[in-house]
């Protein structure tokens, strides 16, 4: 049953990015009339020149979702947070992430091996043996002082980009917001290395996913309510902010 | 020999030529993390006074004109003289309310430098980290140099540029309202 709703979720996401696709062949005509100012700023600024610099071919459906999403964090997570975050102390919250981040250790290990990026393998490698014996299983994040040993996080859809597929259309997920298509197969491809994926029974795994999943949108609701407050068009900016931590991430 | 060294004393405006992108950034980042450590502001009545002092330090951080012209990219063309002063003028207290509301939220982090890039005789990047006892946030300043003095035209956190960020809300923006509408909602902003 659910390796049906899997090929299913799949095939709609093809069909997106394929429509991602056609809206990338439309952009060259956009941006032929803005190319020569987009020239005169600084190089690293060329690749927004133009008018709608991120795909979004469903931004109608987005749109919808984001303002869903928005509701969702204002009226239901943020009071739930202010009870979670009074009932865990930051330090204990800290030390959830770091135990989460720890154990997902292979997805990175594995996407950077796909890369064929050793030295990252090898950073990798050597912070999860230094957090998981000296940071009490993870708990503690020793190596975050390293300079050594920092390296920026792999995953599948970084391994999708490096073999050369396009990000496909901006896509805002139900409850896990700002995605793209290829972040989307990537998540799931990713969630199968995540040892969380082998816990058992079912209702164990799903609570500690869940765990997991809420302690990382506490954390990120101070840079969400921020983001908001400073915006303009909330919408574009947060779309912005995906693309460029995204593209960020894929250039290291 | 002597007037060698004499030279060297009557010539302040080349020493400050000598300032790097690095020194520069230093100099205010220290200047700023000394105001808000200081003993003299520990009372919630004086912050106003801090924040005044830090906002003098941020004045004559950025380059205002620079700022203004990446963030509206192509549309720049479009604003008469006075709508870009007028822009420039609130754009830069928005940018310094943004810098001076995070600065509010100072808890002993660290500013460790990086790196240096120098891309040409005017242009540079100096990357930074923050480190608070929660997390390391990587912080790159994009750095000009018009005359004398190294200036600021960006700031990226985390590989979020700031400047692309208000571009892609004022180019949304600007696609469906005119400069004087854009300009009337940034006052609004930094009203507020």
């Amino acid at each position: 049953m659910s390796k049906r709703i899997l090929i299913l979720v799949c095939v709609a996401l093809a069909v997106f990015m394929l429509q991602g696709c056609a809206g990338k062949k439309t952009s060259p005509s956009l941006a032929a009339d803005t190319a020569a100012p987009a020239a005169q700023n600084g190089d690293e600024y060329e690749d927004n020149g133009n008018g709608e610099p991120y795909p979004d071919s469903i931004e109608g459906f987005n749109r919808g979702v984001f303002s869903f999403n928005d509701g969702f964090i204002t009226y239901v997570f943020s009071p739930f947070d202010t009870f979670y975050s009074g009932f865990f102390p930051q330090d204990i919250r800290n030390g959830f992430g770091n135990f989460y981040r720890n154990l997902a250790y292979p997805v990175r290990l594995v996407n950077a091996l796909l890369q064929f990026k050793f030295d990252k393998m090898a950073k990798e490698t050597a912070s999860f043996a230094l957090n998981t014996v000296f940071g009490v299983g993870g708990l503690f994040n020793v190596t975050r002082n390293m300079p050594a040993l920092q390296s920026s996080p792999e995953d599948f859809s970084q391994t999708l980009a490096f073999y050369g597929l396009g990000e496909g259309t901006y896509v805002v997920l139900p409850l896990m917001g700002p995605s793209s298509v290829r972040d989307v197969f990537g998540i799931v491809a990713d969630s199968f290395l995540n040892p969380l994926s082998l816990v058992t029974p079912d209702s164990a795994r799903y609570a500690l996913i869940g765990h997991d999943k809420t302690n990382a949108a506490s954390a990120a609701l101070p840079t969400y309510k921020e983001i908001k407050k400073e915006s303009f068009d909330h919408y574009t900016s947060m779309k912005d902010v995906f693309f460029q931590y995204r593209r960020g991430l894929e250039k290291e | 020999m002597k007037k060698l060294f004499l030279l060297l004393f009557l010539l302040p405006s080349a020493a400050l030529a000598l300032d790097t992108p690095t020194s520069y950034i230093r100099s205010n980042v220290d200047a700023v993390v000394a105001i808000l450590a200081s003993p003299e502001y520990k009372d919630e009545a004086t912050r106003d006074a801090q924040m005044q002092k830090i906002e003098g330090i941020v004045d004559g951080f950025f380059d205002s004109e620079e700022l203004s012209k990446r963030s509206l990219g192509q549309y720049w063309r479009t604003f008469t003289p006075q709508q870009r002063d007028e822009f420039q003028v609130l754009f830069l207290e928005l940018i310094k309310s943004v810098y001076l509301k995070k600065s509010v939220a100072y808890n002993g982090e660290v500013v460790a430098f990086n790196q240096e890039i120098i891309k040409s005789d005017t242009q540079a990047e100096v990357h930074t980290t923050i480190t608070s006892p929660q997390l390391n946030i990587p912080v790159i300043y994009y750095m000009l140099r018009k005359d004398a003095s190294w200036k600021v035209y960006d700031v990226s956190v985390e590989n979020v540029s700031l400047v692309k960020n208000y571009r892609s809300q004022f180019q949304s923006i600007l696609q469906k309202n005119s400069p004087d509408q854009l300009i009337a909602i940034l006052k609004e902003k930094t009203n507020e």
